[in-house]
Order: C-alpha cells, then structure tokens, then sequence
C-alpha cells in the first residue's frame, strides 16, 4: 500500500487497541526498567511508591482525610487541600473502599488505566479531524515516551482530566453533545480549568454559522445556537462539576472561591508578573525559569500551529489552558502543558508537518533524552518537574 | 405527533440549561459574598496582611493586656515588623509594623501601647483605626514609654474597617522593645 493510502486508512477499533495497549505497556515497563536502575533493583512496588512525590501527598490526605475547614498544612500554617479537585481522590476513596488497597500502590495503577483508555479516544479523535494516521502515532508516542509521561501514572489528575477532555472533544465532533456536555463536567470537577470547555461548542458553533449561506446577524445566530436543545444543556452542564465544588467549599469554609484564594500559600512572591518573569528568564538560560520560559514557547507555537491549521475550537482552548497557569507562575507549565492534551495534539502535527524530513529523527532524539531526565529528576524529587 | 413530542423535549431541555445557569448564578453569588473570620479575609481575601495567624489569631479581649513576649501566643498579631521576642517583649522594626487586633464591637477605647526604654532619637508615629490623627512620640531613654490612643470604632463591610489596625512608623530602623498593648473601653 502507498503511504499516501494509509494517511486516509483509518485502522479499525481493534488495531487502534493493539497500538495504544503496546505503546502503553512498553512505555510502563521502560518507567518500571528505569526505576529499577536508579534503585539498583527491579520493583513494581517500589515504582509505585516512587510515584508518590510533591502534589501527591496532598491527594494522598484528601482521599485519607477528605477537606478540612482551616488552613494547616506548611510551616506557615497557612496551606490546605482545597485548590486539588475532589473527583479524582473521591473516585480512588470510593475504590479503595471496595478494594481494601492501599492508597500508594493502587492509585498510580488506576491512574495508567484512565491513561491507557485515553489514549484510545484520542487515536481516534485525531484520525476523525486530522484523518493522518502518522499524526495519531506520533500523539501516541509523545504522551507514552515523551516528557512527563510518569505523570500518567502518579496520583496526580492529569490521566483522568485528559480522559475527560478527550471524551469532551470526541462527543463534540460526533455531535453527541449530552454526552460532551457530562464529560465536560466531569473534567471541571477534576481541575479548575475543565469549565473553560464551554468555550469550545461555542467557537463551534460560530464557525458553523460562518459557513452559512444567507444573511448573518447577531439575533439570527442566538437563534441558530439555540436551535439544538442538546448543544445547549449540554454546554450548561460544564460547569456543574465546579460549581457543585464551589458550593461545598462554601458550606465547609464559608468561602466558595477557596480553591483560589489558598493558592497564596503557593505563591513565592506575591508581586508575579509573567511578562517580567518570561523576559527574565533569557538573562539567565542556566535557570530554572529558562526552562519554563522555553516551554512557554512551545506552547506558543502550538498556538500558532492550531491557528494556521484553523481548529479554532482547540486553539481557545490551549490558549485558556496556558494562560491560566502562567498568570499565576511559569513553574509547572510544562505538566500543565502535556497535561491539557491540546498543546500535544499540535506538536505532534508540527513534527509531522516539519519541511525538512531530516530533522525528525534528532527531534525525536531530543524528546527521548529529555524524558529520560525529567524522569530521572522526579525520582530526585527535584523542583524542576513539579 | 413525533414533532411535537420532539418539540416538549427540546423545551424541557432548554428549560433544564436555564434552571442550570440560575443555580451557577445563586452559587456565584454565594462565593462573592464569603461568610468567613477577619483574619481570612485580610490574608486570602483582600491580602492586606502578609502572615497567616489563624483563624482567631486577631482575637482580642477589650480589658485583658496582650502581652508580646517570647512565649505568647499572641505574637501572630504582630503582621509586620516583627523581630525577637524575648521574657519581657518583641523587638520591631519602627520602620513599618503591622498589629492586628479583631473581634472589638461597635464604640469607644483607648489603645495603650507599652514599649521599653530605647536609645531611638527620632519621633515614633502610630495611627490606629478609629482615630483620625497619629499619635507621635520620641522614647524615653530610661524609662517605658506608655502611648494611649482614643478610638471610635463603626462596624462595617470591609475588613479594614472591622480590624483594628495599628501601625507604627519612624524614619529609624533601629528596634524598639514593645511590652503589651491594651484596649479599655473609653
């Protein structure tokens, strides 16, 4: 068959599960193999543990302890659990519960599942709108042996919020918009940013009625959004999942912002600007804050990216899920990244589209080595992959 | 028949968005009116104060002296300024200190400040909510320094009015020893 032919071919369900079932367990026996280096043994147990780092002792307490009323944790006493999402710990505690599990060793497994199934969603979302089978596989690729893959399988939310996100966009392309609707609030009680997926049906939705023929008018498109009952509801179903956790914070603290207000326990200096953080960070490129800033910028080539290729519903969502992080600090934003799903989907068409064919291979070189060493950096516990 | 089945739903489904959109409304209404203590409010909230105390770490008891010495609790409601502490007091920085004093009802006091002996040449200002002038002071070398402010305090919405804020301030950055501070009814 021409390589032309197999762009368009798109691989059946099954194949699409052999793929997305190998590369996922090679890429967790490479973690585990790696692991087991650094340690000086092979444990799957002891893997597991190691994945308990940073963030992970707060989800760790909220699925143990749930949320307090007070501020308590740091030595300043002035922290709390409330900026971390409830569904996923309120998931792993109902589960733990049945199970009778622990905790550490459960969680991070559970987690690699919800990323296993995401992966098949998102195969098949990228074969429904890019139709480019090279694309797919390469979206596979980065996000089982890119950077930050271990993420996937932490006690951290990224595996299951991806899921939901990728649900969100399935069900929005197929029209299924009830369905898109209760994935999107799935995901807004998973993290904060999930309620800025009500974006997306909207961008949808106008350029939808852009490429009508006729007479456009603002009251003729009020109308024309609300001809379909099912994109509606399901649009206003987005928000539930954070505005449920608003209403409890407001019961439990008084306070139903708390989420946002507790992240000054986080925050190292209260004066953060990004603009002069970003600009900052090039006078000194053996900091930290040049490797974020780099990151930032990959970012803002998927920007581009999507924007040249007119996804304009995915480009208003990467857009938010970039700002949102850096208008509070530039640390992190590389897991924010990886961990809103969008930002890869465009990567990983910028690999492929790449003019010189010739520079994939040392790209690809260049994201193996630096996901050995943001791997080999989480398992120092070090900052730099907070 | 289909059609209008098709229709009911379609509007009971519209019906569904809006009651949807009315419950985000009340909720957000909820979260921009925060029932919470002073001393939440002026650290998450408003971010006046630049030190968690907890929840009740303001509290004051009009009458009762608070005592600022190395194993007093209520050192927290010194927000700013704050040095060591030591048997008989704190030391602060004249510069700018913050004290925050909460839970004192509608009325009229008088703020007495206690500091130790200081070596400070230069004139000490202190303002105090509820007082519309500063009270200034150059320390005595020898002997405590006693500074009493009259207040008259109105309750209202935002923190800053329901706080009682002390603030002192010098052109010196050498410390001064501050023994306890009061609040009597006038």
């Amino acid at each position: 068959m021409k390589p032309e032919s197999l762009k368009k071919t798109a691989p059946d369900n099954k194949t699409i599960m052999l793929l997305v079932a190998g590369a996922f367990l090679i890429s967790r026996i490479v973690l585990i193999l790696i692991n087991g280096y650094f340690n000086g043994e092979i444990s799957l147990e002891t893997f597991l543990r190691d994945q308990n780092r940073f963030d992970a002792t707060w989800y760790l307490f909220t699925m143990q302890e749930g949320y307090l009323p007070s501020p308590f944790g740091h030595d300043t006493g002035d922290a709390a659990n409330w900026a971390f999402f409830p569904l996923m710990p309120l998931v792993c505690r109902f589960l733990h519960k049945i199970t009778g599990l622990e905790y550490i060793l459960f969680v991070p497994v559970f987690n690699s599942l919800l990323f296993l199934i995401s992966q098949f969603v998102i195969f098949k979302y990228m074969m429904k709108t890019r139709n480019d089978l090279y694309t797919a596989v390469a979206v596979l690729l980065f996000f089982n042996f890119g950077p930050y893959t271990f993420y996937f399988s932490s006690m951290y939310t990224e595996s299951m919020f991806i899921l939901f996100v990728s649900l969100f966009l399935w069900f929005m392309e197929e029209k299924r918009y009830l369905l898109m609707g209760i994935c999107g609030l799935l995901a807004s009680a998973t993290r904060n940013i999930g309620i800025f997926l009500v974006f997306a049906p909207f961008v949808m939705t106008i350029e939808e009625y852009l490429k009508k023929d006729g007479k456009k008018s603002f009251a003729d498109y009020i109308r024309h959004l609300f001809s379909d009952a099912d994109l509606v509801l399901g649009t206003c179903l987005v928000p539930a999942g954070l505005f449920s956790y608003i209403f409890y914070l407001y019961r439990l603290t008084g306070d139903g912002l708390a989420f946002l207000h507790i992240q000054r326990a986080w925050n190292e200096t209260d004066d953060y600007s990004f603009i002069r953080e970003f600009l900052g960070s090039f006078g000194a490129i053996y900091d930290a804050r040049f490797y974020f800033a780099a990151w930032t910028i990959l970012g803002m080539l998927a920007l581009i990216h999507l924007a040249c290729k007119k996804r304009y519903s995915e480009l208003v969502l990467c857009f938010i899920f970039m700002a949102i992080p850096l208008s509070v600090r530039m640390i992190s934003i590389p897991r924010y990244l990886i961990g809103s799903l969008i930002p890869v989907l465009a990567w990983a068409g910028m690999i492929k589209g790449l003019k010189f064919k010739a520079l994939r291979i040392p790209v690809i070189i260049a994201i193996l080595v630096l996901s050995y060493l943001t791997y080999k950096a989480w398992y120092l516990a070090m900052d730099i992959v907070t | 028949m289909e059609n209008g089945k098709a229709n009911t739903l379609s509007k009971v489904k519209l019906i569904i968005s809006a009651a949807l959109v009315l419950t985000y409304i009340a909720v957000l209404y909820l979260a921009l009116n925060p029932d919470v203590t002073n001393e939440y409010r002026a650290y998450y909230i408003d971010e006046i104060s630049k030190r968690w105390p907890g929840q009740s770490g303001y509290d004051c008891v009009i009458g009762e002296p608070i005592v600022f010495n190395e194993d007093s609790g209520d050192l927290k409601k010194i927000d700013r300024g704050r040095s060591d502490a030591t048997e008989e007091g704190v030391f602060i920085e004249p510069d700018l200190t913050v004290i925050y004093l909460d839970s004192v009802p509608e009325g009229d006091y008088v703020v007495t400040l206690t500091f130790g002996p200081s070596d400070i040449d230069d004139m000490i200002d202190i303002s105090v909510t509820g007082c519309s002038f500063s009270e200034q002071f150059v320390p005595d070398h020898q002997s405590d320094n006693i500074v009493q402010i009259p207040i008259s305090l109105h309750r209202d919405e935002g923190s800053e009015d329901n706080l009682v804020t002390i603030r002192i301030t010098s052109g010196y950055h050498e410390d001064i020893l501050l023994k306890e501070v009061v609040l009597d009814e006038a």
